[in-house]
This record gives C-alpha cells, structure tokens and sequence, in this order.
C-alpha cells in the first residue's frame, strides 16, 4: 500500500483533524470579532480599501486588542503544536491499518508522552535551525545558502521525527533515549528517497501556509471566497501532512525485521 | 532635516543590495553639462532683490581624508542693512556641538541622534586661529580668495558660553549701509558622523564646517542662536566662491556649481564652486561614488552614490521631478541651477535626510524582498519620500529662509504640509505611502494618526530648544502638527484659495526671513477673516481663520468631536388638555406613547436627533452629514464652539449619521467616533475584516505546525 493510498483510506482521519483546526481557527477569529465589535461599538466604519488607518486608530486606543490578535496567533502555534503531539500515536497507528476512533484515541492517549518527548526534541532542534545558530557559525549568514541550508535542516528534522515517532509507535522503540532520534536522522539520511518525499511535502505545507497568508493580505478588508478558499487550502494541508506521515509510517514498516531487533536489543540495553 | 520615523526606514540593506548589484555601475551615468551661471535666467527664476544679498563668502579649504580635517580660510563680507551701529560681530561655529559631552546640543543628545549613535571619542570641532579685518566701511567686492589686500587688521574674538558661537569685537563700529571683510583662518576636525555631518570611512560629509556669520535682525537684533539638538540653522543670503583642496580621487558634490577644476600634480586636485545667493554652503567627498546626471527645464540634476545603490536613481530622479515640478508650480520658480542628491553609503546613515541649498542628503530605498511581493506589501516613505521632502526644504528653507531656531515649523512643518501637495500632484487619489494588498496608508493618514501619540504635548509656536529629546514631540509638533493645520486649512477653505495665498505668500518672502507672523498674518488676510462653510441644508458657519490658526498653532488643544447619540424618537405634539381661545380646557387625548416608542408611528410623528459632542479642546467647525429613512440626505456644519449641539428633524427619520464625511480635518484625534447608524448594523466594518484576516492566519499557522 503507497502512502497516499493509506491517507486516502483514511478519509475520516483526515476530516476530523481538518475539522479540529477550522474549529480552533473560527474559535480564535470570533473571540476577535467580538472584542473589535465590542471596542468600536456604537460606532461603525465605512472605509473600503482605507482599513489600515482605522484599525492602527483602533488599536493605539486599545492596546489590549492588538495583544489579543498576536495571542491568537501565538495560541493558534501552541494548540497547533499541541494536536499534533496529542493525535500523533492514533494518527501513526491509523495509518499503519484500519482502526476503530475509539482504537485510534487510545493510542493517542497511550502514546502521548513518547509524542511529547519527541516533540521537545525537535524543538530544540528547530529552535536551533531558527536561530540560525548552526548557520552563523558555519558562516553561510546570507542569501540563497541560508534559505538553502535552513530547507535541508528543516526538512531533515522534520523527517528524522516521524521516523522516530513512527519507530516508537509501531516498533516499541523507546522514546526518551536520544538515540531513537539520532537513529532516525541516520535512517533519514541513508534513505535520501524518504527524505526526499518528505521533505517536499513539508515544504508544500509550508508553501499553502505562506500562500494562505499571501492571501489574507491580498484580500485584507474583503475575503470574502478566497476565506473558502483557505479552508480548502487547510483540507489540502492536512492531506498532505497526513501523507508525509504515511511516508515514515511506511519506511519504518518496510525497515528490515533484524534491523528492528537489534534496534529493541539496543533499547534494551 | 527628516522626520525620526522616516529616517528609521531609510536604514540602509547594502548588502542585501550587494547582491542585486552583480555589475559595478559605471562611474558616470548621463551627459547633463555643468551650468555655466549658478542661478537660471533671469526670465524663468524672477528677479533677485538686491537687498537680499547680506554675507558673501570666500572659502579655501584643504580636506585631509586621513585625519578628516579641513584647514580653511573664510573671506567674509557683511552688509549692514539694518539702522542698527554694529559694534561686533557674532558667529556660528556649529561643529563645536560635537567638541564634547557637555555642549548644550550634547547634553540634549546623550550620544545619539535620530537613531544614530556617536562613536566613542569621535568628537568634532572647529578651531579658530586667526581673524582679521580687511576692510571698512564700504569695501569693494575682492574676488578670489588668492587676492589678499593689505593693512591686516588683527582682531579679538572668544567662544561664547557654549562653543557653538563666539563673539569678535570690531575695532571700529560698522553703521547702516556699511559693510565690513573679515578673514578667519580655521581648522575644522569632522566628527564620525552620527548627526548630519562628519566622516564615515573615505565618505566625507562636510557641512556645518566653517565660521557662520549670524543674522542681524533690524527689530530684535543679532540671531545667533545656540546649536541645540532640534535647532537647524539662520543665515542670510550671499555669494560663495569656494576653493576646495581634496585626494585625486574624491568624487565631490557640493553646493553652487563647479568652474574648475585643476590636477595639483600631488595626487591632489583643487576644484572650485560658484553660488549665488544660498545662505550655506555643503560638500561630500568619496573615491567610490556614482555620478547619475539628467535635466529637468534647464536644471542640471546630479545624484552621487554608492554603487550599491546606483540601481534606484531612476525612482530617485523620478520623485526628485515631481517635487520640482509641484514646487516651482505652487510656490515659484526654483531660482538655481543645479541640484544636487548625495547619497551616504550604509555606514554614514546619520548624514542621510538633510538638506542645504542646491544639494541635499537623501536615504536608500528599502530592499523590496520577496516576502514583501509575497504578501502584496510596498511602500514609498523611503528613499524617494525623503527625496521629496529633502527637496522641498530648497524652497521652505533654501527659498523662503526662516529663522529654523525660533520657529522650526516654518520650514519643517510647512516643507511637511508640501510634500503631501506633491504627492497628491505627482499621484493623484493613488498617493499612498503604504500599501498591503488592497489597503492603503496615504501620508495624511500617518500625519493624522501620528497626532494622537505625541501631538498635544507642545505648541507648534515654540523655539525648537524648547522641544525635549526625551519627550519625542517635536517631530510630531513641528512636522506634522504644522502640515495637518495647514491641510485642514485648505481642505476647509478652499484648495484654489489657499494656494493663491501660498504663492503669493512665497513670492512676497522668497529670499527674505519671513517669519510665523508673516505666514500666518498673510494667511488670515488671504482667506478670511472669516471664511463661510455652508451646508446643504442652508444653514453656513462663519470660521474665524485667524483664531483657528491660533488655536492649533499656539496651544495644545486637540481637536475631536463624536457623535453622542443618532436615533429617532417621537415627537411632541400636543396630546393632552390645552385652553381654547375662550379659556375652556378642551381636547384630553390619550396620553401618548413613551419617546423611545416611535417604530409604528407615521414619519410626521417621529423626529431624527443627532447630538455631538467637542471632546478635544479646540473650538473648530465640523461637518455633519446624515442620510434619512427616506432616502434623503443633508450636509450641514457646526461652528464647534460650545461643549455640543444637538440638531433634530421633525418629521423625519435617521438612518446614518456621519461627522467629517469627506475626512477633510486632518487634525481630529480619533475618527472612530464619526460614524452610526441608528440600527447598528450587521457590519461594524472593522470586526469582520479581523477575524477573517485571524482566521485565515491561523489556519496557515495550524497548518505549518503540522510537525
């Protein structure tokens, strides 16, 4: 079975998670809403493509709000973060073959420190990428090298990660010794057609994410379908970080039965 | 000199633009020749009052590039065109600012300016070693700098209190209608520049750097004001013919126009400049600039900067046309022959945004990077914006030459209020600074909203050492506080009228001290003394000009006014028991309906009502606009004077109401109180917008994090 074909098979997987964040994200703009209603109110403002002055009015006079938003966005990273973390377990486990929601949540739940641990990996991992320590060092400070060399580490890391996650959920390998992570870089590596596909994936992800926001300038005061268009572009977002799951799910499935011992017998040891 | 905020945008990208940049431009781009007199002709600049002409100097300077130390020579002739008997002789000496940390300007600075820190012990001052007098009373003109007449009269000076001027004492008093030569033998050692002048690596930034004759005021007498952080500079008009000694290589730019040119033979090169009538004289020095020169009517345009950032001339030269176009349109004709633009490389940031006659400094445009494309985002405050505004200082300084000391708002604010007209001339309704996506920032939208921050804390009529650093109100003040006025003026009293008066306000004052009385008097004469707003209801306003302009120039009252209440309710009849003509008590109908309860009542029984209400302090006129049930709609104004005003319309009822519909006061403080409708309705116009914008984000956020 492809990977895509395990995403595809899994239309419910896919719908929920989409569902979660169109959830997240309509929660967040409401609460906005209502506190710039509630800070305009009585009033109104009837200014077609002259939004800009109006809402730096609005918030120089309230400050509050302008915190509000960038809370919004931050909190939109962190329950982000957070539903990955917590779904990952069903979501691997999902995707390695058919199972019952309830099958899949208590694999979420059963999972869900060995996530965790995984998680604060790479995030250190990329913190480190985005604070372009490695690359200052290394002197690459500028240009295309910089965007080239953040790419690889990246999309290395991001593969390494549902490598390991995917070794822990359906191998049994365990979680908090760095080395599951290091061997999974190594797997990543030797197997550049793993990291190839998805590392393409993450950076299609990234690419709806800069387009979605490339649209929410583009029609700033009027969204109107292209807001449809956004959610269409999410739906198509999970798809594709579902599918690049389904890669690793299928790589560590694929990995040879001895390598999977000696790597128990070595988390044994 | 430019705004605090614009200069932050004009921080350079060089290497950024390196990258840009794969082929070193060549050195010299264009074939406009170098004009062979420093004015135009005298058919196309109008004539120059020959009155005008007070300090004439002749200037000999020798720049070392590698101690960044010029030793000079200045020939000074002064006319006294006063009634006043001049005993001595007060000068500038400005580069004593940065001599060390306990000048008055250095005090106020605390080591930085605009952005733009002082390097540790890069101190900068001028040394006087000599003066002289050559020559009095009615001395003949003595040419170059090489024809030293005889009979040298040694004379006595000192530093003042701070060593940003000192006083020579004459030996012999200098009566109406006399004049006198002085010579003075100078050192000057340039600072690290940080604010307007001083070197950066080989980039010399020479301004400010010689021995400045104050101005002799026939009323209040000397002006020679103390170089103080905010404060700019007061000269009178001349001639200058400057003998520049510089390196082979320099590239120069420099005010007035190049008439020779001559190879010393020891890697040295003597240049020499002519011009006429300008009341300072700048320079730039480096090996590695760029030349790029064109015309515009005769006027030679020549813009010298680094290779990295030769790529944006054009949209320099395109900005600096417009502004010549707007400005010798409104305000007459630019009476020189050249202008010059320097352009300071990335490490000399503090010398970029100021301006001096015929030359002038401007910033880099900022580097347009792909996420900027990406999500639709531009701008035009840098680079070309500061080309505007550094322009017009040509006329609302260089032109029109205020006293920049006692009343910085004559050139700053009102060169501000001219840069908006040029924007507006160069394009039109599309005259926005910022633009993201769809939306746009025009500079009266930052002028209005920059008000609300900073604006009420001093009067725009105040010297400018009476503006703290630490209060950050002068830009605010000063700049835009003036423009808005202005603006709001004009908007309100006609476009056609206000620009008759400012031109014939330039004409009277061009190549003269005009002063904030001049201006404003003139104003007030031009427009009014009352200037009638009328309505479509009928029903007109007479606005006091002179008051207004008071009011926003002399105080700190801000204007705002808000719409307290729009709604409809019933209308008093005459319901109830009333006497006939015979005494008797008659009628007794029912009581009617509370106030507030009109929806099923017929339109003759209900009554619209607006109120609003002055939350700022200054009395002004405000428009109304409000839009009926109907259909209908009218136009009225309020003179603004008392606290509010309540309007009614028996019979009719309200659906909209609205205060400044065409956004033409500048000044008000909050505009989002102008605005209600009665139902409110389904859209605020503002809540819906953000929350799409934060949902959208945020699905872009969530699936970004799908980690």
């Amino acid at each position: 079975m492809s990977a895509l074909s395990r995403v595809l098979g899994a239309p419910g997987l896919w719908v929920s998670l989409l569902a979660a964040q169109l959830a997240l994200a309509l929660a967040l703009s409401r609460v906005i809403a209502s506190m710039v209603a509630a800070a305009l109110q009585p009033y109104a403002v009837e200014q077609p493509g002259l939004l800009l002055p109006a809402y730096a009015e609005l918030f120089a006079d309230n400050l509050p709000l302008a915190v509000a938003v960038a809370a919004a966005f931050a909190v939109a990273a962190v329950l982000g973060g957070l539903l990955w973390i917590v779904a990952s377990g069903g979501v691997i486990r999902r995707l390695a073959a058919p199972l019952r929601a309830s099958e899949i949540a208590a694999a979420a739940v059963r999972h869900l420190p060995a996530m965790a641990i995984l998680s604060l990996y790479s995030g250190f991992l990329r913190a480190l990428l985005l604070g372009n320590l490695w690359i200052d060092v290394l002197g690459l400070g500028s240009g295309v090298a910089r965007a080239v060399l953040v790419a690889i580490g990246w999309t290395l890391c991001t593969a390494a990660v549902d490598l390991a996650r995917a070794d822990v959920v359906l191998r049994g390998a365990k979680a908090h010794p760095p080395r599951t992570l290091l061997r999974a870089f190594t797997r990543a590596v030797s197997r550049p057609a793993v990291w190839l596909s998805s590392g393409t994936l993450t950076l299609v992800t990234l690419g709806l994410s800069l387009t979605s926001i490339a649209i929410a300038t583009r029609t700033f005061g009027d969204a109107g379908l292209a807001l449809w268009g956004v959610r269409a572009l999410a739906a198509v977002s999970v798809g594709v970080t579902l599918w690049r799951v389904a890669i690793a799910v299928q790589a560590i499935e694929a990995a040879p039965a001895d390598e999977a011992a000696a790597q128990r017998d070595a988390d044994a040891a | 000199m430019l705004a605090p905020r614009r200069r932050l945008f004009g921080l350079a990208l060089a290497a950024t633009a390196a990258l840009a940049c794969a082929e070193a431009p060549p050195a010299t781009r264009g074939d406009a020749p170098e004009p062979t007199s420093a004015l135009r002709p005298e058919d196309e600049r109008g004539a120059v009052p020959a009155e005008a002409r007070i300090a004439d100097y002749v200037l000999d300077a020798r720049l070392d590039a590698e101690t960044h130390r010029i030793e000079g020579t200045a020939r000074i002739t002064w006319r006294n065109r006063t009634s006043r008997t001049v005993r001595h002789l007060p000068f500038h000496l400005y580069m004593n600012a940065f001599r060390a940390e306990n000048t008055t300007w250095m005090r106020e600075a605390r080591g930085s300016h605009r952005g733009q820190r002082q390097k540790e012990g890069a101190w900068g001052y001028i040394d006087i070693s000599r003066i002289a007098l050559l020559g009095t009373p009615a001395i003949a003109e003595l040419g170059a700098v090489e024809a030293k007449p005889g009979a040298a009269r040694t004379l006595t000076w000192a530093e003042d209190d701070d060593p940003t001027t000192m006083t020579v004492e004459l030996v012999e008093p200098v009566g109406p209608g006399e004049s006198v030569v002085i010579e003075v033998d100078f050192v000057t050692q340039l600072p690290e520049v940080f604010a307007r002048t001083g070197f950066a690596g080989d980039f010399h930034m020479v301004a400010q750097w010689y021995p400045k004759i104050g101005v002799l005021d026939p009323v209040e007498g000397w002006q020679t004001h103390t170089f103080t952080f905010n404060s700019e500079f007061f000269a009178d008009f001349g001639d200058y013919e400057v003998t520049l000694d510089v390196p082979a290589e320099m590239v120069v730019g420099a005010s007035g126009i190049l008439v020779s040119d001559e190879a010393l033979g020891d890697g040295r090169r003597r240049l020499r400049y002519e011009a006429e009538m300008i009341h300072d004289f700048a320079w730039a020095a480096d090996p590695d600039l760029v030349e790029v020169r064109s015309q515009w009517r005769g006027i030679r345009l020549r813009q010298l900067m680094p290779p990295v950032y030769a790529a944006d001339a054009d949209m320099h030269e395109e900005a600096l046309v417009a502004a010549l176009e707007s400005m010798d349109r409104r305000f007459g004709p630019y009476p020189w022959s050249t202008i010059t633009v320097v352009h300071p490389p990335s490490d000399a940031g503090g010398a970029g945004g100021m301006e001096y006659p015929t030359l002038f400094t401007t910033t880099p445009l900022l580097n347009r990077s792909l996420w900027w494309r990406l999500i639709d985002l531009d701008e035009r405050f840098s680079g070309r914006f500061t080309t505007i505004h550094e322009f017009g200082h040509q006329y609302f300084q260089g032109l029109l030459a205020s006293d920049e000391f006692r009343e910085p708002w004559l050139d700053e604010g009102m060169n501000t209020m001219s840069n908006s007209l040029v924007l507006s001339d160069w394009r039109g309704d599309d005259n926005w600074v910022l633009r993201l996506g769809p939306q746009r920032l025009s500079d009266l939208d930052t002028t209005a909203l920059s008000l609300g921050v900073r604006g009420a804390l001093d009067p725009v009529r105040r010297p400018a050492d009476r503006f703290l650093s630490i209060t950050k109100t002068y830009g605010t003040t000063v700049y835009r506080k003036t423009s808005a006025t202005m603006l709001t003026l004009r908007s309100l009293a006609g476009a056609a009228e206000f620009d008759a008066a400012m031109r014939s306000y330039a004409d009277t004052w061009r190549m003269r001290h005009p002063s904030g009385d001049d201006l404003l008097d003139h104003l007030s004469r031009a427009l009014g003394p009352r200037v009638t707003l009328e309505g479509s209801a009928g029903a007109a306003v007479d606005w006091d000009v002179a008051d207004y302009l008071r009011q926003a120039m002399e105080t700190t009252e801000e204007v705002d006014f808000a719409l307290l209440e729009a709604q409809n309710r019933r209308r008093v009849r005459d319901a109830g028991w009333h006497r006939d003509e015979h005494g008797v008590l008659v009628g007794g109908e029912e009581p009617p309906p509370p106030l507030d309860h009109f929806a099923d009542l017929a339109d003759e029984d209900v009554e619209a009502v607006v109120v609003i209400r002055r939350e700022g302090g200054m009395r002004m006129p405000i428009e109304l606009a409000v839009e009926f049930a109907d259909g209908g709609a009218q136009r009225l104004w309020w003179d603004g004077q008392e606290r509010y005003h309540v309007f009614t319309w028996p019979g009719r009822r309200l659906r909209r109401a609205e205060l400044d519909p065409d956004r033409r006061n500048l000044l008000e403080r909050s505009r989002l109180n102008n605005l209600r409708y009665v139902d409110a309705p389904a859209d605020d116009g503002l809540s819906e917008p953000a929350a799409d914008a934060v949902e959208i984000v945020s699905l872009a956020i969530l699936g970004g994090m799908g980690l």
